[in-house]
């Protein structure tokens, strides 16, 4: 059932993520790889929002990532539509991956520092994996970039979780986890 | 020389993370009267969350700032 409550989260996941989503990004270079990492660093918000609220933290990523991507001149519906849609899949990954090993996010235990360490690379990868295949098919990369992308996605994605996430769920999951809407019951 | 315009932005840039600087310091001193009254006003726990994230997000502006006038993004 849809609340205000659950409608604040996503409205401010959406509110914090969409003006890094348009401005925060920064390209690093992969040594070895043909292309730049997108260092993308709206992940590491969304996915915090989602490890501790659920659905409506990653619902609130995606909005952003729509809304955001459509500022770029070029891009097309379906690239807006694939990318931010794979935003939406990627932070579900790392939540399912959580759910399945009995991990909390607080990051305190052996079994919550490993489903982050598992679950954040594996979410990018199935999101790299969904937005560069479809990409593929609408004919907007070639095959020879395709796993280009998708390991540029991999790092980039992880790279900026792992940074901006790590210290959001240990500074703050003590807090959240005060809060009804917290997802978590231990 | 350094433009006017990137001193400005850089003035305010420093004053933010000044701020944020000065915000954390005031958290941690006042960590356990947080906590004794978050417990009859929960909104302040909804407010501190989101507050850290916003704070977070400008400091990861400020980084992506810099970084793109690095990439050749923004030019001063």
């Amino acid at each position: 059932m849809v609340d205000a409550r659950k409608m604040a989260v996503t409205a401010v996941t959406a509110g914090l993520c969409l003006p890094l989503a348009l401005f925060a990004i920064i390209l690093v270079p992969i040594p070895g790889l043909p292309a730049a990492s997108g260092f993308w660093i709206p992940a590491g918000f969304y996915f915090v929002m989602t490890l501790w609220f659920g659905v409506w933290g990653a619902l609130g990523g995606h909005i952003a990532t729509f809304l955001a991507m459509g500022y770029f001149q070029g891009f097309t519906l379906q690239v807006w539509a694939d990318g931010a849609l794979g935003d939406l899949i990627a932070p579900l990954v790392a939540l399912s991956v959580f759910k399945l090993m009995g991990a909390r996010p607080d990051l305190r235990t052996r079994k919550d520092k490993i489903a982050w360490l598992v679950g954040v690379p594996l979410a990018s990868l199935v999101c790299g994996l969904w937005v560069h295949t479809v990409n593929l098919y609408f004919g907007v990369i070639t095959w020879p970039f395709w796993w280009v992308g998708v390991v540029t996605y991999l790092v980039g994605d992880s790279l900026a979780v792992f940074i901006v996430g790590t210290p959001l769920l240990r500074s703050l999951t003590n807090y959240v986890k005060q809060s009804p809407m917290y997802i978590w019951k231990d | 020389m350094v433009s006017y315009t990137m001193l400005f932005i850089t003035s305010v840039y420093a004053l933010a993370a000044a701020v944020i600087a000065v915000d954390i310091l005031e958290r941690r001193a006042l960590k356990e009267e947080f906590e004794r009254v978050v417990q009859s006003k929960n909104f302040l726990l909804y407010l501190r969350v989101f507050k850290v994230l916003m704070e977070a997000a400008i400091l990861w502006l400020i980084v992506a700032f810099f970084g793109q006038i690095l990439m050749g993004w923004i030019s001063l």
